[in-house]
């Protein structure tokens, strides 16, 4: 298993902030969240940022990254502030 | 001319008069309002050749063409002067309610010279200017200041930007504040405030500015309404504030801890982040006049030693500055600091800055408790860090001498290595070694260390391009382009800054054609967008040359190495040794090749190793174990995507003096200037 973090709006949409999950890759991950919350979690996970074990994925090419039992996988929304 | 007034307020408060300044339209269209206008004024009256704090600075509280235009995030204005913490132009924006009501009173900006003999404040309606006596109002903060002369003046509808005893006690980082929340921040205006013995400017007016063309006006707002609406930066900033970015910061190495020498510290954004802030505190949320994406946080902290009553809450800068930079992990205390530097109106970024270089000098024994007056300058002291507050507002002990700032602390106590400054100005809370375009920002910025003064930090984000300019994205951690890109974005920076509007607003709802489209309507100038770049490069020149004529050269431009080398602590800490080592090598070499020889070393550098470093590193996990046993134990989280190579800062701004024609002593060239229409300024610099 492994522990994914989700952070701001993906923690105010979905009232979680940590849980752990047997997803096998980046992308099995995203629709296991779908599935969870629905449709209206959709437009958070759109273009999102996700980061296994300290390494940053995105686009078509991070989908397809294997999440390994045992990591640490945080995804965020694409906001910004600063 | 529509959607300007065509005048300025000019008040002189040693003579104690006031006179209205008619300005021609040309002038409104070269250099279109807020900063931009504000230089030309300074350059035309030789500001460069008086001292900050002389009654001679000339204050300059400029609008823009949007400025108060009910469009979406245009409740905003510049304050523009010398700056007495870098020496050199100052300006800062502020939002809030303030700049609808300047609006109202008839005017496009105030121009204040002179200094009272005794405390002042200015009011001005669009009926009558009065200078009125604050002799009650002096040694008070800004909140009592604001309530106080709305309660005087029997009218809660007039806006105050007041200062705080920082201001009075000219600390060189005193900001000036208005709705308790918003900020003029940077450069210590207020101190120039406090040095004029002005305490407030209260504006208040019924008049309506008049468009070119309403319609058009009214479709623009609807339009940027509706792209807000359904934005996730919208959504986000609502919800958390600007500080919904520290999460994400902290886990790509942006935001900065222990006075950048860590760049992942889980305690920052678990407890002082967007989320937490939410969570804990959080009473309620507001925007700025006419913004609908409000975020602004308002915050209580009910009870504890860090109490705070109902009021604006830390933005993302100063939960950083006052939190993690200073290793305090307290939302409370953070909370507390922030409220501090809002009521004595101190620049949060500078104040965190330079408390972080003092803790590090005192860590290093370079000053001692004696000096410190008995207070223990240690990371995570929040304590301490309040203490100090206290006495550089009041410049008491040795307040007095953090109160000039780091770059000054440093020059007088050692250390400047780990004064994290550039031209006297604190660094903000974005590290380049995550964004590399950061590093060009603040190299290049017109006011030293500044994140507002382009759009980098988006477009390093992946959250707008420069497709508008003609100029391709640039690869983050990549070298290539970073110039020309930065220059694009500095471009959209000075036109926000003298349209003036929200920078948010402005990558949210619709970038630089939605700017000239709004400018177009409300002025009727119809600017193509090239332009408008013209004029964004008008107004970068001509304060770049300001900074000249007050003394900064390239040597100004350069960033403490601290910012753009591996970290010393947590992750990158093992690497730091050897990318010395490799750096003190390759001195002697570049004394004896040439400059384009080090180019292409430096061209095959990032083409060929900088980009297999990563994976270089990787195999020595297992050659050298005890590597991997730091990073497994010591470094947990997110190590990889932080940047474990030195910035190029160099080489990238070589090419930005290259695309920006800036002569070898930083300045730029006669036939730069001449082709913007800048002769004059060109005479003054080069010598008519």
């Amino acid at each position: 298993m492994a522990t994914v973090k989700l952070h701001t709006l993906l923690v105010k949409q979905t009232g979680i902030r940590d849980y752990r999950s047997s997803a096998g890759t980046v992308s099995e991950l995203l629709d296991e969240l779908k599935e969870k919350h629905g449709d209206s979690i959709e437009r958070y996970l759109k273009n999102c940022i996700v980061i296994v074990d300290g390494r940053k994925y995105e686009g078509e090419k991070g989908m397809r990254k294997k999440i390994k039992p045992g990591s640490e996988v945080s995804i965020f929304p694409r906001v910004a502030g600063g | 001319m529509k959607g300007n007034w065509g005048k300025i307020l000019k008040v002189d408060l040693t003579a104690g008069s006031t006179e209205e300044l008619k300005l021609d339209e040309q002038l409104y269209h070269d250099y279109l309002g807020g900063s931009g206008l504000a230089a030309k004024y300074f350059f035309d009256h030789e500001g460069w050749k008086v001292d900050p704090l002389s009654p001679e600075n000339p204050l300059m509280i400029m609008l823009g063409p949007l400025s108060g235009s009910n469009l979406p995030g245009t409740a905003r204005l510049e304050f523009c002067a010398r700056s007495p913490l870098t020496g050199i132009w100052g300006e800062a924006c502020m939002g809030g309610f303030f700049a609808p009501q300047l609006r109202a009173a008839g005017y496009d900006g105030i121009i204040i010279t002179g200094a009272s003999e005794k405390p002042v404040y200015l009011h001005v309606t669009d009926e009558k200017v009065e200078i009125k006596d604050a002799s009650h109002l002096w040694g008070k903060d800004t909140f009592e200041t604001e309530s106080g002369i709305k309660k005087e003046l029997g009218d809660k509808r007039i806006q105050v930007a007041s200062i705080g005893q920082a201001g009075e006690n000219l600390v060189k980082y005193a900001c000036i504040m208005n709705n308790r929340g918003s900020t003029a921040g940077r450069g210590g205006l207020g101190a120039v405030m406090g040095s004029k013995k002005l305490k407030a400017v209260v504006v208040r007016g019924k008049k309506k500015m008049e468009f070119a063309n309403e319609q058009r006006v009214k479709s623009i707002a609807k339009d940027m309404h509706a792209k807000l609406k359904v934005n996730l930066i919208a959504e986000g900033l609502g919800a958390y504030g600007s500080n919904v970015a520290m999460e994400f910061g902290m886990s790509i190495g942006d935001t900065p801890t222990k006075n950048w020498r860590m760049a992942h510290w889980p305690n920052g954004p678990e407890n002082l982040g967007g989320v937490s802030v939410a969570e804990r505190i959080l009473t309620d949320h507001h925007g700025c006049h006419g913004c609908p994406v409000g975020c602004k946080r308002i915050v209580e902290v009910k009870s504890g030693p860090y109490k705070v009553e109902e009021g604006p809450g830390a933005e993302y800068e100063g939960a950083a500055a006052l939190g993690t930079l200073l290793m305090i992990d307290s939302l409370e205390a953070n909370t507390k600091a922030n409220d501090m530097c809002n009521r004595y109106g101190m620049d949060v970024i500078s104040a965190g800055g330079t408390i972080a270089y003092a803790i590090e000098a005192y860590e290093k024994g370079l000053i001692t408790r004696e000096d410190t007056g008995g207070i223990a300058l240690e990371w995570g002291n929040a304590d301490s860090v309040l203490e100090m507050l206290d006495r550089i507002a009041g410049r008491e002990g040795f307040g007095d001498l953090l109160a000039e700032g780091s770059r000054a602390a440093s020059r007088k106590l050692g250390g400047e290595e780990f004064a994290i400054q550039v031209k006297g100005m604190e660094c903000p809370m974005h590290d380049p070694r995550a964004l590399w375009s950061m590093a060009l920002t603040y190299a290049t910025s017109i006011r030293g260390a500044c994140h507002c003064a382009d759009s980098n930090l988006y477009t390093e984000w992946g959250l707008g391009s420069h497709k508008d300019l003609g100029v391709p994205q640039s690869i983050p951690l990549r070298a290539k382009g970073k110039a020309a890109s930065t220059i694009a974005s500095q471009k959209k920076g000075n036109i926000a800054n003298s349209a003036v509007i929200c920078e948010y607003v402005e990558v949210m709802s619709g970038g630089l054609l939605m700017i000239m489209q709004a400018t177009n309507a409300v002025t009727g100038l119809n600017y193509s967008l090239k332009e408008l770049a013209e004029v964004a490069d008008r107004m970068w020149y001509l304060k770049r040359s300001i900074g000249n004529l007050c003394g900064a050269t390239r040597e100004d431009d350069k960033l403490p190495r601290r910012i753009v080398e591996p970290h010393q602590e947590g992750q990158t800490s093992i690497l730091a040794p050897m990318i010395w080592i490799g750096m003190k090598m390759m001195e002697p070499l570049e004394a004896l090749i040439s400059d384009n020889m080090v180019d292409n070393v430096m061209k095959m550098a990032n083409k060929y190793v900088f980009p297999r470093l990563g994976q270089m590193l990787d195999l020595m996990k297992f050659t050298l174990p005890w590597y991997w046993i730091r990073r497994r134990n010591l470094v947990k989280g997110n190590t990889k995507a932080i940047s474990r190579t030195a910035v190029p800062v160099d080489a990238m701004l070589k090419d930005f003096y290259e695309l920006r024609d800036i002569d070898e002593q930083g300045r730029p060239t006669r036939r730069k200037l001449e082709s913007l229409g800048l002769k004059d300024v060109a005479d003054v610099l080069h010598g008519g």
